[in-house]
């Protein structure tokens, strides 16, 4: 260790012992003091070099890997703490971001990797020197995952994978990729599926960006053509990878239902009125009040709901139905700010305007996507009704 | 039956009230009730809940109650809206309880008569739809000589057909003043209002009708404050009405799917049905997440109340709706229960502030003040 990372260790062991207050107003002042302009972008989410070098003066700083234990070099924070700390970046207004080499490869490594396995992988996650993106959809094995066809067979020491994965997020900017491919068949179609760690550079790899309808190229494809892979790369057991899939960190599903967007676009919304001059015009003075209503709701569930899995109650089905509420009142919102702000664009020069505009567009297009990906909202709803029905 | 979620009841008091009301409500149907049409108070009914010590439950001990606040009674209300119960209990036993408790010496012998279920009160005290003012305007006393002469009008009162005496807000030199008014009084004239549920409301005229000064409870601020205590406490009871009225409407719908078969198979297989089903569960997870929130011990502020009014007036009616249609044919029947919670629905809904209103209140100002992004 040397002398930095004995001090960062030092101060994470504080932090998770900290009362709530005091690790709320540690993150705060920290958050308040390192975020330039480009970081207090909440609309948009941090890519390429700029996302790694966040990641790293997180991790130098001691505030990386929120929810892993410190064994693994994490804050080992409780989920009350977890919460507050992703609280302040909503509150504060934070560009987001993504590192699935944290938030989902990790935790799924420590529970399934081999010693080797975590010892090698789980630092090299967290300095970035490895960036993990995630292999499951293919083109068409979407929301029914487990149709997905990438082949890996055994030869000798090795796998060789063949196949395609698609919608991979942040594909360009990884060195490594985890993949579910199939590697047997039973009559179970879950079954079968093994769960493979790639390094990105093997030879057989190509990749292609995708641009999105946000102009944003965040996700890509990945061809697999005869790629020879380590059998000391698997993950877990053979043909049990959905399992492992699976076991997502718990704590990660209270993310997705967060109504952070809705609350991003409600804002938006109300502050081009103002400038627009219709905030006052009867009509929208009432659509806002309802959806300012349907938003306090909307957080009130979510605080329950989470104050529930804190205490420790299996949700399960809640939060798949949290998940919908604030997806589809994100979007409304946003369809409703498009609807009726974009006739007033053009008439608005001035520099805040301007940027507040395009940032609406980029947050209406970005909403797009939110019923589609994690389960559309067809599936999330298929999933709650078989928690409400007996047939 | 449906028990009170047990999300909202962590105290043991509480749990017993509960199930209580469990006991009393299961050993008597409303539904056959309902569907003859027959008054909504039922004195056998009345008199045993009486026994139970509920009429007078927020009472205080000293006015012979058992000192309970609304939130208390949300235990009770909510099982009365999942069991259809059409007996008056926010209109005549909570609403007049909370008011005469926070006006204690005003009519304390009324309060003791509203415990023992001896005496029928109903509050006028609101004087335009859709207007939740606590505050007396159009109704005016005033004296003349020896006695008093009441003018004006109030809309709204609840429970019409069943009280046999009034509690009215009125304005009184300038201030506002809490009168006992009986209904048999010469230049009294009442508007009976007959609702989709079967219940009735009236719209009561009063011109220059003669009281004596026995009738005046209580005058000044307090009145007002007593009024507002109470209209706040009456929302967050109906709201629990109305959330136990979404819980019971989506349960036997689910119920219903599961054993109705078409195209052989139970109609809870079809995709297009769960998914509806799905969206209700949704809206009574989020009234009953706002429920809770305004049912807080220490005391929630009149907006949680106004957002808890709005989601669950949203979910009843919304789930008791679909719920007919879940139902195919059968839920346009008067033999399905369905119907009969649907039309409690839309009238819960409508009393005390409809959702419309409520979603206006419960943001008032906040949106606005919303920094920009």
């Amino acid at each position: 260790m040397n002398r930095l990372e004995e001090i960062s260790a030092s101060v994470v062991v504080h932090r998770s012992e900290l009362a709530d207050a005091e690790f709320r107003a540690a993150w705060r002042a920290w958050l308040e003091e390192h975020c330039d302009v480009q970081m207090l972008r909440p609309a948009r989410r941090l890519a390429g070099a700029p996302l790694k070098a966040w990641l790293r003066k997180l991790n130098v700083h001691g505030w990386r890997a929120p929810g892993w234990p410190r064994e693994h070099g994490g804050m080992g924070l409780s989920f009350a703490k977890q919460l507050i700390y992703r609280e302040e970046l909503e509150r504060l207004g934070v560009t987001r971001w993504l590192d699935l080499g944290e938030t989902l490869l990790g935790p799924m490594l420590m529970r399934h990797g081999t010693q080797e396995q975590k010892a090698t992988l789980l630092p090299r996650i967290l300095d970035c020197s490895d960036f993990w993106c995630q292999g499951y959809s293919e083109p068409n094995a979407g929301s029914d995952l487990a149709s997905l066809r990438t082949t890996a067979v055994r030869d000798g020491d090795d796998f060789i994978v063949n196949g395609q994965k698609i919608w991979t997020t942040f594909v360009q900017d990884a060195t490594h990729i985890f993949t579910l491919v199939r590697t047997g068949r039973y009559e179970r179609r879950q079954q079968g599926i093994s769960f493979l760690l790639i390094d990105i550079e093997t030879p057989g790899i190509t990749r292609r960006g995708i641009r999105n309808i946000a102009g944003d190229s965040e996700f890509g494809e990945v061809f697999f053509d005869d790629v020879r892979v380590p059998s000391s790369q698997l993950l877990g057991t053979l043909d049990e990878g959905w399992t492992i899939a699976k076991s997502l960190l718990e704590f990660e599903r209270t993310s997705i239902g967060s109504p952070f967007l809705a609350d991003l676009a409600l804002k938006m919304l109300n502050s081009l009125a103002e400038r627009c001059g219709i905030a006052d015009d009867p009509v929208f003075a009432a659509r806002m009040k309802g959806f300012a209503s349907e938003l306090d709701v909307a957080r009130l569930l979510y605080a329950d709901l989470c104050g529930r899995f804190v205490s420790g109650e299996k949700l399960d089905s809640e939060f798949s139905m949290m998940k919908l509420v604030s997806t589809e009142l994100f979007q409304r919102t946003a369809e409703y700010a498009v609807e009726v702000l974009t006739p007033y664009q053009a008439g608005h020069h001035d520099q805040p305007t301007r940027v507040l505009f395009e940032e609406l567009n980029h947050l209406y297009l970005i909403s797009r996507p939110v019923t589609i990906f994690g389960g559309t909202s067809e599936v999330q709803r298929d999933i709650i009704s078989r928690s409400l029905l007996a047939v | 039956m449906l028990l009170p979620d047990d999300q909202m009841v962590d105290d043991s008091e509480l749990r017993l009230l509960g199930d209580s009301a469990e006991a009393f409500l299961a050993a008597r149907a409303s539904s056959g009730r309902l569907r003859a049409g027959g008054p909504a108070l039922d004195p056998d009914i009345w008199a045993a809940m009486a026994e139970q010590g509920w009429l007078g439950m927020c009472l205080p001990e000293a006015q012979g109650g058992l000192g309970m606040d609304a939130s208390a009674a949300c235990v009770l209300t909510e099982a009365f809206g999942a069991a259809l119960l059409p007996d008056p209990f926010i209109a005549m036993a909570l609403m007049p309880s909370l008011l005469l408790a926070a006006l204690p010496g005003a009519g304390d012998e009324i309060a003791a008569g509203i415990a023992a279920g001896e005496r029928l009160v109903t509050v006028a005290w609101q004087e335009a739809a859709e207007n939740l003012a606590p505050l007396p305007r159009d109704a005016v006393v005033e004296r003349n000589g020896d006695h008093l002469v009441l003018r004006g009008r109030k809309v709204c009162v609840p429970a019409i057909a069943s009280a046999g005496e009034w509690l009215v807000t009125a304005v009184l030199d300038g201030a506002s003043a809490l009168l006992r008014v009986d209904p048999a009084l010469r230049g009294v004239e009442v508007e009976q209002v007959l609702l989709v549920d079967g219940t009735r409301m009236g719209a009561v005229s009063f011109a220059q009708v003669r009281l004596d000064e026995t009738a005046v409870l209580a005058r000044g601020d307090e009145v007002e404050r007593a009024t507002a205590r109470m209209i706040a406490g009456g929302q967050l009871a109906l709201a629990a009405q109305l959330y136990g009225i979404a819980k019971a409407s989506l349960h036997i719908s689910l119920r219903y799917m599961e054993t109705r078969v078409q195209f052989g198979s139970a109609i809870a297989r079809f995709q297009s049905l769960r998914h509806r089903a799905v969206d209700l569960k949704i809206g009574l997870e989020l009234a009953r997440a706002a429920l809770r929130d305004a049912r807080r011990p220490h005391g929630a502020g009149d907006q949680a109340i106004s957002a808890a009014k709005a989601s669950a007036s949203e979910a009843a009616v919304a789930t008791s709706r679909a719920g007919i249609q879940l139902h195919g044919a059968m839920g346009f029947s008067d033999e399905a229960d369905i119907g009969l919670y649907h039309k409690a629905a839309l009238t819960g809904a409508a009393w005390l502030g409809s959702a419309r209103l409520h979603r206006t209140t419960s943001t008032q100002g906040r949106g606005r003040d919303r920094e920009s992004a």
